[in-house]
């Protein structure tokens, strides 16, 4: 197998080197690798075999990326519109939580400003009525 | 006293509710992620089962390729002498 492809790629590379076909006992013209039938013929199908095994290899290698990137993508988009999700849930809740705490700070200002109107006219007459027995 | 009570229930709750989603979301997201795995699986085995029939075919017809030509060469040797020149580019002498 290794013999044949180096013999290959030996042929690929010389271009337009003589070649004969012998009968048996034929004398030959040059000096040359005489080749049985079988093995003429494996030479000259690897070409053909070693192409389409590259174009399938090539196309295969590329289906697998192929693939591999569409599964990329699907993973991505899972997480994309799950942060997504998560982003505006968060949001919402922490504005439910905002309003709710607002309602809540407002019931609290609106009952102290009572008390404070309050403590603020019995002070008042407090300090009036103090000033008053002082004078007196 | 019981406002900040109030308020931190609020809080808590809230955050009960956000768990409660992101747990929900997270088994979405990861029912999503196996079926993207389970079709990644099914396409690549699809792909290596056709690369293995492609290649058994490439074999096949290489086999029956070399079965023509040493038929050939019985019949006719001019048709190997031209098939060598083609192939390779090799000028034929006599």
């Amino acid at each position: 197998m290794f013999n044949n492809l180096l013999l290959l790629a030996l042929l690929s590379t010389a271009s337009a080197e003589d070649f004969t076909v012998l009968s048996e006992d034929q004398p030959a013209p040059f000096e040359g690798v005489l080749l049985s039938v079988p093995a003429a013929a494996e030479i000259l199908t690897k070409h053909e075999e070693v192409k389409l095994k590259c174009e399938l290899e090539l196309e295969f290698q590329l289906d697998t990326a192929g693939t591999q990137c569409k599964l990329d993508k699907k993973l991505l988009e899972a997480r994309i519109v799950t942060l997504d999700q998560q982003y505006t849930e968060v949001i919402t809740q922490k504005d439910l939580v905002i309003d709710k705490q607002q309602a809540i700070i407002k019931k609290q200002a609106s009952h102290r400003k009572w008390l404070w109107f309050a403590g603020g006219i019995v002070l008042g007459g407090a300090t009036y009525y103090s000033i008053q027995q002082v004078d007196k | 006293m019981r406002n900040i009570i109030k308020a931190h229930e609020i809080a808590q709750q809230s955050l009960k509710d956000q768990i409660s989603t992101l747990q929900s979301l997270h088994t979405e997201e990861l029912r999503l992620r196996d079926q993207a795995l389970e079709e990644y699986r099914i396409e690549i085995e699809e792909l290596e089962f056709e690369y293995e029939a492609r290649q058994a075919e490439i074999k096949d017809l290489t086999r029956a390729e070399k079965e023509v030509i040493i038929k050939e060469f019985k019949q006719d040797k001019a048709l190997i002498i031209q098939r060598f020149e083609e192939t390779y580019g090799l000028r034929y002498v006599q």
